[in-house]
């Protein structure tokens, strides 16, 4: 075997980190060779130099009042669990989102459900609104009330004066003096909205 | 602890604290598992425990490995940086020093790298750096001197094993542990950069003590 593989022992022999079986070998091979012989107490001589100067540096950073090292900022706690409570205001804050979210969609169904509307378009148009319940006070009313001729809220009303619609009695309708009769007992139910425009009423016709 | 500030902790270096005795591996220190527990829960107490009992032989290490005092300091920065974010990847089974090694090493290597460009030679420890260190005597001064020039040869792979295995006394597998490879790797290493720095420190014409 040639002495490079055994410098390469001797390199690992110096600290201990050879086999037995390798370091018999070795040991053998130191006693007829001079050159390998002489290999390993360079090495002895440079590890003993190196730790020796390791030594002395470890004394000299001993020595040192110095080197720091600094602790990431952590929140102020009394008992050291900061993360602990960390954790304790995401919970608190999750819940308390989700006790928000509850209650709004809560309340979504619950003003769903009342027929309370969510939406009552622009307020500021509206100024006032009055309930007309005698059919004499209102034009409109009054022609609802003729016999022959059925009113009916015109879709195409809003924002100007309402037009009702007239058509002749449908041939399955009662006569005209039943329907006068019904009419008379419940008067249609006229809402006067009052709008910001002075010259624009809206007259609705509510039906019972 | 004041809240929102910075806590500087100072690591007074006990020379015996970077001796580990063999067959005591790093993370068979009493207390380390529990250590290790408390650092996931989150104690605060724990971290500056952990930053005591470690950050000396971190320190060290990481000198060892850039040869530049402030380096070695931006470099325990980062390893306790990192073990207070990674805190909840610590596996209480496993002991803490050996993967703070780990850390240490891939920090310096990492840092190492970034002086490529501006250094001809890619892995050469800054020699100007020791003398801006706290060195207090000539002795030390020269001691510094020395430990550059023979670690200066090494890349840092081969700096690493024979700072952990020859330097801080821990065994091969400790040490292959540590870096997260075989022995035999370990062994490899320690063999090329005996070699080297045999030759290294017979140019420098050392005497041995």
């Amino acid at each position: 075997m040639r002495c490079a593989r055994y410098e390469r022992w001797a390199a690992l022999y110096v600290e201990g980190d050879l086999g037995t079986r390798k370091s018999e070998r070795l040991e053998a091979h130191l006693e007829r060779c001079e050159r390998c012989a002489a290999t390993l107490k360079a090495l002895r001589r440079s590890q003993a130099v190196l730790k020796e100067t390791d030594r002395i540096v470890r004394e000299d950073e001993a020595r040192e009042p110095g080197p720091t090292v600094a602790i990431p900022p952590f929140h102020a706690c009394g008992t050291g669990r900061v993360f602990a409570i960390e954790h304790g205001r995401f919970l608190l804050a999750t819940l308390a989102g989700a006790a928000v979210i509850t209650i709004l969609v809560a309340l979504h169904f619950v003003l769903r459900s009342g027929n309370v509307p969510l939406h009552r378009g622009p307020r500021s148009t509206i100024r006032s609104a009055e309930l007309v319940r005698s059919p004499v006070a209102s034009p409109i009313a009054r022609i609802a009330a003729q016999p022959d001729v059925v009113a009916r809220e015109s879709s195409s009303s809003r924002g100007s004066v309402v037009r009702p619609r007239l058509s002749r009695r449908l041939p399955g309708s009662p006569p005209a003096a039943v329907r006068r009769a019904e009419d008379t007992k419940r008067p249609p139910t006229v809402v006067k909205i009052l709008t910001d425009d002075p010259n624009v009423v809206i007259l609705c016709i509510v039906d019972s | 602890m004041d809240a929102g500030a910075c806590t500087m902790i100072h690591g007074g270096v006990m020379a015996q604290d970077l001796d580990l005795p063999s067959g005591r591996g790093p993370g068979s220190r009493s207390g380390e598992g529990s250590l290790t527990l408390r650092l996931r829960a989150g104690e605060s107490l724990a971290y500056e425990e952990a930053v005591r009992r470690f950050a000396p032989r971190i320190r060290a290490l990481a000198w060892r490995m850039l040869g530049s005092g402030e380096d070695a300091e931006d470099a325990a920065q980062e390893v306790f940086l990192r073990l207070y974010r990674y805190r909840r990847r610590l596996d209480p089974q496993r002991a803490l020093l050996p993967w703070l090694y780990r850390l240490t090493v891939n920090v310096s290597r990492t840092m190492l790298k970034r002086r490529r460009p501006r250094r001809a030679q890619p892995e050469a420890l800054p020699s100007d750096t020791v003398m801006n260190g706290t060195a207090r005597t000539m002795e030390a001064v020269d001691a510094r001197l020395t430990l550059t020039a023979a670690l200066q040869r090494l890349n840092p792979d081969e700096r690493a094993a024979v700072v952990l295995r020859d330097l801080m006394g821990h065994s091969t597998a400790e040490v292959a542990q540590a870096l997260g490879c075989r022995e035999g790797t370990i062994r490899s290493r320690l063999c090329r950069a005996r070699l080297k720095m045999k030759d290294s420190i017979t140019g420098l014409g050392e005497v041995a003590p």
